[in-house]
């Protein structure tokens, strides 16, 4: 699955091009989302705003970055943007809307890092 | 008297609720829609009623039979065709359905009420009655006023002060509506209408019969009458209607089987320590349902029955059908769970079944072994405290 990668603000945006996360593309994104947090880069937007479905494996990527996160000790989140109202109805079921904030664009969840932390 | 419920439609808009019941058979608080309709009738001297059936038809006559039951006879109207695959629905329209009635067995010989299957109503049948007897009307309909805004879901009638239609406009925009009054369905024929509906062919009230009323200059009345209308149009009423009954206590409406705790009602041999429990009414939950410790149901809520609603889950304004496991991990709040799909209050679906059944799924389904994505979810869902029942 293409990931685009990009800055805005004190914040890394990544966009997944797949309108479907599941099995087939969640290992990709997990890929990005550890790599980006080796590297420093901690405050992530994910935008979803393509995306239409994500199954349990697609959740256990977003699960796994903020737990890489949690470990690295240097702070950080993953905030998610432009969810859509099939996929909060689904964090919200699962109570996992407490754990990702969610944002109405990339702009808002970028700016809720502040300045960067 | 004669009557007529109309439940040969697709129920296309209250999916994925119509996936297995057709849309009177919806259970509301345990009882099926149309279930309501036959009550309301037997009440105002109907006790003759032909059902149209159409889409999953067997549902709708294995339930009510002849009617002895619901101390009304009854019989149906199939629309479609046998093969060798099961029943095909074919309909008729609404006039079509009514035709095809009378031209089989001459049933309706005096005057004589229509209901639609999807909606909950508690209408005076009595006095509407004598407004069509008074008025020497050919046809009748049940009006109510609405919000601008929701007029294109209905038909929009405009009449003059005595009550006859003038106008009638099927289904039109917000902007074109000539008022805000609708028609909910409801309506008062005297046999001789039937003779207007063309033979053999599809026909619609709301989009033929009605306007053809108003241009033959034939006496169409409307009457607005102060009543309860739960429609169940779209998927989400179906929540905003049993809340509603919840809530209110309408006059209509028993709560099925016995209080256990203060607004706590509950079928036969649930699986329950109260005192491990928070409940808080109104809320009815089904018989044989285990609710574990440490579970939390708010209301206004149905839990159907045969339900397992584990520790840790919490459910707040909430539908949950029949046979659903709730998992610890669950926070059902302002839902409807049905056959593995979890619609919200705005008609929003989620498939649950296909990759979360470890969420969500049919109590009868044996467990299944969790992917490792599912089994990290769940532990750490456990380690930020998800199970704790707080909100």
């Amino acid at each position: 699955m293409r990931i685009d990668v990009s800055n805005v603000g004190a914040a890394t945006v990544v966009r997944p091009a797949d309108e479907r996360i599941d099995i087939e593309v969640a290992g990709d994104l997990r890929a990005e989302l550890l790599r980006l947090i080796e590297s420093g880069r901690s405050n992530l937007v994910v935008d979803l705003e393509g995306v239409s479905f994500i199954d349990s494996s697609g959740l256990g990527a977003l699960v796994s970055g903020i737990k890489a996160i949690r470990m690295s000790g240097v702070g950080g989140d993953i905030r998610l943007a432009n969810s859509r109202a099939s996929v909060i109805e689904l964090l919200e079921v699962i109570r996992l809307n407490r754990v990702f904030s969610t944002y109405p664009s990339v702009e808002l969840a970028a700016q809720s890092f502040g300045d960067g932390r | 008297m004669k009557a007529m419920i109309l439940a040969a439609g697709r129920g296309t808009r209250v999916r994925p609720l119509t996936d297995t019941v057709p849309k009177p058979m919806i259970p509301v608080i345990n009882k099926p829609l149309m279930e309501f309709l036959i009550d309301l009738l037997r009440q105002h001297g109907f006790d003759e009623i032909i059902v149209s059936t159409s889409y999953l038809a067997n549902e709708i006559e294995n339930y009510f039979r002849e009617g002895s039951r619901f101390g009304v006879q009854i019989a149906y109207s199939f629309e479609g065709y046998q093969t060798e695959s099961g029943l095909v629905p074919h309909g008729w329209g609404s006039a079509g359905g009514l035709r095809r009635i009378q031209d089989f067995g001459r049933f309706f010989d005096d005057t004589f009420v229509v209901l639609c299957g999807d909606a909950i109503i508690d209408l005076d049948l009595t006095a509407a009655l004598d407004f069509h007897r008074r008025n020497k009307a050919i046809a009748t309909i049940v009006l109510k006023d609405v919000p601008r805004e929701e007029v294109h879901n209905y038909g929009v009638v405009e009449t003059q002060p005595d009550g006859r239609i003038v106008r009638f406009q099927e289904k039109p925009s917000p902007e074109e509506a000539v008022s805000t009054t609708i028609n909910t369905g409801i309506y008062f024929f005297e046999p001789e209408v039937i003779d207007l509906i063309p033979q053999g062919v599809s026909y619609d009230f709301g989009k033929q019969l009605f306007p053809l009323l108003v241009e033959k200059g034939l006496p169409f009345f409307g009457v607005a009458l102060p009543f309860t209308w739960l429609d169940i149009g779209r998927t989400p009423d179906y929540w905003r209607a049993t809340q509603t009954i919840l809530r209110e206590q309408l006059d209509f409406f028993t709560m099925p089987g016995r209080q256990i705790a203060p607004g706590v009602w509950a079928g036969l041999n649930l699986a329950v320590d109260l005192s491990t429990v928070d409940l808080r009414g109104p809320v009815y939950i089904g018989s044989s349902t285990a609710i574990q410790p440490g579970a939390t149901i708010i209301g206004p809520s149905v839990i159907g029955r045969n339900c397992v609603i584990e520790a840790g889950a919490r459910i707040e304004a909430s539908i949950i059908g029949e046979y659903t496991r709730i998992s610890g991990s669950a926070h059902i709040s302002e839902k409807i769970i049905s056959g593995g799909f979890c619609v919200d209050r705005l008609g929003n679906t989620v498939d649950l079944a296909r990759d979360y059944a470890f969420v969500v799924n049919d109590a009868r389904e044996r467990r299944r072994r969790l992917t490792e994505d599912q089994r990290m979810l769940v532990e750490f869902l456990k380690a930020e405290g998800a199970g704790s029942g707080s909100a």
